[in-house]
């Protein structure tokens, strides 16, 4: 009864409103929607800047990589196939080649040699007259007829692996350029060339050539890569995020995941340059990166972070993200043979040498396989708090604390030419920056969910040994992520 | 313009309709919010919050009930959870008479609304705000320990003393009017 009475007298209680409380909040409403634009724009503004960092970069790769690709073809238009190129060609390289050439065994010939398909052991036998050479490591194919037509050279495709271990490379060959007559007496000769291509093969463990080179700096050959003692390694920073805390503060678990686009600023061009040589045939291979290019990646972290007053919270955890690298490189290779030979000259068998010389373009494709573990160490500023959603600023830096490569490399496939086992290759590799907007919403009473879009800067140059991986790398990326809350 | 008219007329964002609603209830929710808040810029806060709640959000009443409840229900959330930005104590007030007491139903009801209103205003902070929610809106001691994050039997313990509380106030007032008649005569 008591209740009941003062229920209804409570109920119709009519207390006077302030006269400036439509007009606040008439000013509340337009300041929201304000502030909604803004943050809007904040968030636009930082992805562009993001996005527009990431162009950038690619723009800066893609233009060192034009040059490139200029000289190249200025290589591909020298072997264009005309018959006077050819000529000329013959002319300069042929020396040792008699003048006089028997007209039922010269052969015209365009050759094309992949000395090392090591991934497919394939037999050519499309083309009459093609020759198909297998060993148990490589597969030279030599194919002889008209060909020579562009098409027909973008349309031949070869695995090419290489590796000082860290390159698991698939070549796209255009198709090797004609390059000589050749005066072959009769069918012995082929088995000749069969036999020279397959010592020089075997003797190619010991003579091989593989190097990175960098412009002013010496090569590296295969066994000094191997000698080569891994980077010292970095001490790794120790963050002690447990300080003396206030026990009212709040502490926080959070996880997400972060699609990231990751550009890639390579400070120094690439040459790659091998040397296959033995006996009376040489490879020589000489060849510029033209572009790499790393795959959309997702990162994945788990974190704690506590309050450390009403407005600054820091925090630290784990993150994980594996890179993937699509590397380019094309350059000229140039395959010289002499081969000893007999001449009938009056009646008369006369040694001689033919030299054969097969000059063509080679475009490869590899994929490297990156991974990486870092200790994100952050703060984060509350600049709005509502009950249910809130916007901070957040920034921090990781700390690399290691990077591996999983080897995919078909060990029986490289050989001979992975000379040592690629095991996991572990590197500390520095210190990036990362700064943030974090928008979260509440999603209960303990659990929020946010969305934080960031870019992160490569500081510290990542470098892996024996890996075209070592660059900066920055990372623009937006995670999602789950935020509980502990206490 | 009908209720109806009007909340149509919010739902479309019409600034006329919001205005004649704020026009219609603002005294009453000034009420609810004074009732909760223990100061008169923070109900004003309150007040303007809770507008825009209902503004953002009345496109969720399914005119089921009464419009004044659902408001009623909003501007308790606002309230709460504006008051509890502020630490919320639950204390016992020092009662001077520890004996029960019974207010006669006639004593309260020629106490007006806006008696009422000042008495419950006066009551401490935890006592209040368990009995404007028990006594005025109708929520169980269960709803209210999950709206508070109290157990549900510091909520029965302060409504008891709440409203010994009040009917103590209300006693004491009504000795008081006693006394000013007798003088008078």
């Amino acid at each position: 009864m008591f209740d009941d009475i003062i229920k209804n007298k409570a109920n119709e209680h009519e207390a006077p409103v302030p006269p400036d409380a439509w007009d606040n909040i008439v000013k509340k409403k337009k300041k929201r929607r304000l502030a909604f634009w803004w943050l809007s724009g904040g968030a636009l503004v930082l992805l562009g800047i993001s996005l527009a960092g990431y162009y950038f970069l690619q723009g800066q790769e893609a233009n060192g990589s034009n040059e490139l690709v200029t000289s190249s073809q200025r290589g591909v238009e020298l072997q264009e196939p005309n018959d006077a190129g050819r000529n000329e060609t013959a002319v300069v390289e042929e020396k040792n080649i008699q003048p006089e050439v028997d007209a039922n065994t010269a052969i015209t010939s365009e050759q094309t040699k992949t000395a090392n398909d090591l991934n497919k052991k394939e037999i050519n036998t499309s083309k009459p007259g093609s020759t198909t050479i297998n060993n148990a490591r490589a597969t030279i194919t030599i194919t002889n007829g008209e060909a020579g037509e562009e098409n027909k050279r973008s349309n031949s495709k070869k695995k090419w692996r290489k590796s000082k271990g860290r390159l698991l490379a698939q070549q796209t060959s255009p198709g090797v350029e004609e390059m000589a007559a050749v005066k072959v007496e009769d069918n012995s000769n082929t088995q000749i060339l069969e036999e020279t291509v397959s010592d020089n093969l075997t003797m190619a463990e010991n003579k091989n050539v593989i190097a990175l080179v960098v412009p002013d700096k010496k090569a590296v050959t295969a066994e000094e890569e191997k000698k080569k003692p891994d980077p010292e390694k970095k001490e790794a920073v120790n963050q002690n995020t447990a300080k003396k805390q206030t026990p009212k503060k709040r502490w926080f678990i959070e996880a997400s995941a972060m699609p990231i686009l990751t550009s890639s600023n390579m400070d120094e061009t690439i040459v790659f340059n091998r040397t296959l040589s033995a006996g009376n045939n040489t490879i020589v291979y000489n060849g510029n990166l033209l572009k790499t290019s790393i795959e959309p990646a997702v990162a994945f972290s788990l974190a704690v972070r506590k309050e450390l007053n009403k407005k600054f919270s820091m925090g630290a955890g784990l993150q994980y993200l594996q890179l993937k690298e699509n590397l380019s490189i094309e350059g000229k290779e140039i395959n010289t043979t002499y081969t000893p030979v007999q001449r009938l000259v009056n009646g008369q068998l006369v040694p001689d040498t033919v030299v054969t010389v097969s000059e063509g373009t080679r475009s490869i494709t590899a994929v490297n396989s990156y991974r990486q573990f870092s200790i994100p160490i952050f703060m984060q500023y509350s600049i709005i708090q509502k009950k249910q959603w809130s916007v901070s600023a957040v920034g921090g830096m990781y700390i690399n604390i290691s990077s591996s490569y999983q080897n995919e490399i078909d060990r029986n496939a490289a050989a001979p030419l992975l000379v040592t086992p690629a095991a996991e290759n572990k590197t500390q590799t520095g210190i990036d920056v990362f700064a943030g907007v974090r928008i979260g919403k509440a999603l209960g009473r303990k659990v929020d969910f946010f969305v934080m879009p960031s870019m992160r800067w490569n500081l510290t140059k990542y470098t892996v040994e024996n890996s075209l991986l070592n660059r900066r790398m920055n990372q623009a990326g937006v995670g999602f992520g789950i935020c509980y809350k502990v206490k | 313009m009908t209720e109806r008219e009007l909340i149509e007329g919010c739902i479309n964002n019409k600034q006329e309709a919001q205005k004649q609603l704020f026009n219609l209830y603002a005294g009453k929710m000034m009420s609810v919010c004074l009732r909760y808040a223990n100061n008169e810029a923070l109900a004003q806060d309150i007040l303007q919050e809770g507008f825009i709640r209902v503004f953002k959000s009345i496109h969720q009443f399914r005119h089921q009930g009464r419009f004044e409840g659902w408001l009623r229900r909003v501007f308790v959330t606002v309230a709460l959870r504006q008051v509890s930005k502020q630490q919320l104590f639950f204390t016992d007030a020092a009662i001077l008479d520890s004996q029960d007491h019974s207010v006669a139903p006639d004593v309260v009801s020629k106490i007006s609304a806006d008696e009422i209103h000042a008495l419950i205003r006066k009551m401490p902070d935890g006592y209040r705000t368990i009995f404007n929610l028990n006594v005025i809106e109708g929520y169980s001691h269960e709803e209210i320990a999950l709206m508070l994050g109290i157990q549900a039997t510091t909520s029965r313990g302060q409504l008891l003393k709440a409203r010994k509380y009040l009917q103590l106030m209300i006693d004491s007032k009504n000795e008081k009017i006693k006394i000013d008649c007798s003088n008078k005569i």
